[in-house]
């Protein structure tokens, strides 16, 4: 049987809802984060309602039943990426998890004269946290260019990437223009110059297989929202000996082994990295957020997704008064555009009248539209639920928004 | 399509935006401030002249922003053009209080409060709450504007 995307919408109970009266919700803004299953709330729900208790330290039976839940968690987690899950951190988003790397890691390792590749397509999660350690060990933070079509400029990395790159850390899909980066070529690259590599994997793995023993990465960042899971977990990965060696980010309850006036000493990877009472709730959804996506198959998913991303281009491309930023052939279905030379603003606010909920702006990459030389643009991204029925909706308010804007 | 938003796009605000016919620079400003939205890049310079008693005599902008910005940065520019024009004004210059108590009526017109006069239009953006920033981001860069001093 094909994809069935009518059952797949009727069990997200919010896209039946309506807005400004009769408009259907036609949601376009996954990319910021995802919509949730009922098999999310439910198992959220039940976890709270039958065996919630905080985790790792308890003595009675609804803590052991805590703390099994939780690892199981940890343990789909792992079993989705391939990983280890004592290579697993449980964090509160792709943002921490990154600030995670650089403080720890970074701190001990990057010494002055040092640098750090990123890309001009990052989002600003991968960015500032680099300048932040950077300027604190007198490393250097090196961006490698973009192509105009979205690609990344690769002789713009094999020039940059050189022995002072001691991290190279990018983005594995662009969540401006949906460009899959070569991020295997990357790893292969910065690994032969010694470097270590840092993927910010949150719109890849949303899309995508995401295997990090056949990626051979290093660290690989993403959270649980965008993948039709709660807000407030994300997940760290980091290969065991890295994180073995790196020392704590944050200290508190839970990461230690012994503590005394005289020092304390820190528990093993992932738990030296997860101070204090974790997302408990919120890792239990993350992991039925993982049981769905792969009921439903990721592959299934993907197809799906770029059928829709294929449909809304062909439209978007026959209309001469729009302007689509982003066109390589490795690309997910994130669809950035401008529409003539109206503001995205005044296309998101009509839009959003008509039904049609997508992002407007910088989405947090604001080196990106610097080099792309748009003050902002309109994003529009497709997820499991979506219908070409959402795109003929995008359509439908892009005629409005010309009726109003001239 | 809704009144409201009908209203919003068909209102005197995309006519003055689309203007922009008291959008320039100062060439002898003593005091300049910028904003910046950060959601959607929209920049706006203010430049300022103030005479020697603090009274401000006149202001220019310039913007690469959305038509709510830039027609609330024209709205206020007309706005200092009437006061001066006014019996209130001292010698064509208008006190920097009277500018502050302004960003502080838009701001509460926004919320639901009348408008100041001269500002009614801005009563079609009173539903959109993702835009008021737009309108209240040339008020900003004044604001940080009557900070700055030309050495």
């Amino acid at each position: 049987m094909g994809y069935d995307v009518t059952a797949i919408r009727a069990q997200f109970p919010t896209l039946e809802r309506k807005v400004y009266g009769d408009k259907p919700l036609i949601f376009l803004d996954s990319a910021a984060s995802a919509q949730k299953p009922r098999a999310v709330t439910d198992a959220m729900t039940h976890f709270m309602d039958t065996t919630y208790s905080n985790v790792h330290r308890g003595i009675h039976a609804l803590s052991q039943e805590a703390t099994d839940a939780f690892e199981a968690a940890r343990g789909k987690v792992a079993a989705f990426m391939n990983a280890d899950e004592r290579e697993v951190v449980f964090t509160k988003n792709t943002t921490e998890a990154i600030n995670l790397v650089a403080q720890s890691w970074g701190r001990k390792n990057l010494r002055p004269g040092d640098e750090i590749l990123v890309t001009e397509l990052e989002h600003h999660a991968n960015i500032v946290p680099w300048q932040l350690i950077a300027e604190a060990t007198g490393a250097r933070v090196r961006a490698v260019a973009v192509l105009d079509d979205g690609a990344l400029d690769m002789d713009d990395f094999h020039a940059k990437l050189g022995p002072a790159t001691k991290m190279v850390a990018v983005a594995y899909v662009s969540n401006v223009l949906g460009t899959v980066l070569p991020v295997q070529d990357i790893i292969s690259a910065a690994h032969a110059q010694g470097a270590l590599v840092l993927l910010d994997a949150s719109q890849a793995v949303t899309h995508k297989r995401v295997d990090v023993k056949a990626l051979n990465v290093d660290f690989l960042a993403w959270t649980g929202h965008k993948l039709y899971g709660p807000t407030g977990i994300g997940v760290l990965f980091g290969k065991f000996d890295l994180l073995d060696a790196m020392p704590p980010f944050l200290g508190g309850g839970d990461m230690i082994d012994t503590v005394s006036f005289d020092g304390s000493t820190f528990r093993e990877p992932p738990y030296r990295f997860e101070a204090g009472t974790p997302a408990i709730v919120e890792a239990i959804g993350l992991g039925a957020a993982i049981d769905w996506v792969e009921a439903v198959g990721i592959e299934n998913i993907a197809a799906h997704e770029a059928d829709l991303l294929e449909y809304a281009m062909t439209e978007l491309s026959g209309a001469n008064d729009v302007t689509i930023f982003g066109t390589t052939p490795t690309k997910v279905s994130v669809l950035a555009f401008l529409l003539g030379e109206h503001h995205a603003h005044d296309v998101g606010t009509i839009l959003d009248r008509t039904g049609v909920a997508l992002r407007v702006g910088q989405h947090c990459a604001e080196p990106l539209h610097t080099r792309l030389g748009v003050h902002s643009t309109v994003r529009a991204s497709f997820a499991a639920y979506n219908s070409r029925e959402d795109v003929d909706g995008l359509l439908a308010g892009l005629s409005v928004c010309r009726e109003l804007l001239g | 399509m809704d009144s409201e938003t009908r209203a919003l796009f068909e209102s005197r605000l995309l006519t003055l935006a689309q203007a922009r016919v008291r959008e320039r620079r100062l060439a002898d400003a003593t005091h300049t401030g910028s904003a910046k939205n950060p959601f959607c890049g929209d920049e706006i310079a203010v430049d300022l002249r103030l005479n020697a008693d603090g009274g401000l005599e006149a202001l220019g902008y310039e913007a690469k922003a959305c038509s709510l910005c830039v027609a609330s940065a024209e709205l206020l520019s007309r706005w200092l053009e009437d006061m001066q024009a006014s019996a209130g004004s001292v010698a064509g210059s208008v006190a920097p209080e009277t500018l502050h108590a302004l960003a502080q009526s838009v701001d509460l017109a926004l919320k639901g409060e009348k408008e100041p006069a001269g500002f009614e239009a801005l009563a079609t953006v009173r539903p959109f709450r993702a835009r008021h920033k737009c309108v209240t981001l040339p008020f900003d860069a004044v604001t940080k504007a009557l900070k700055d001093q030309h050495s």
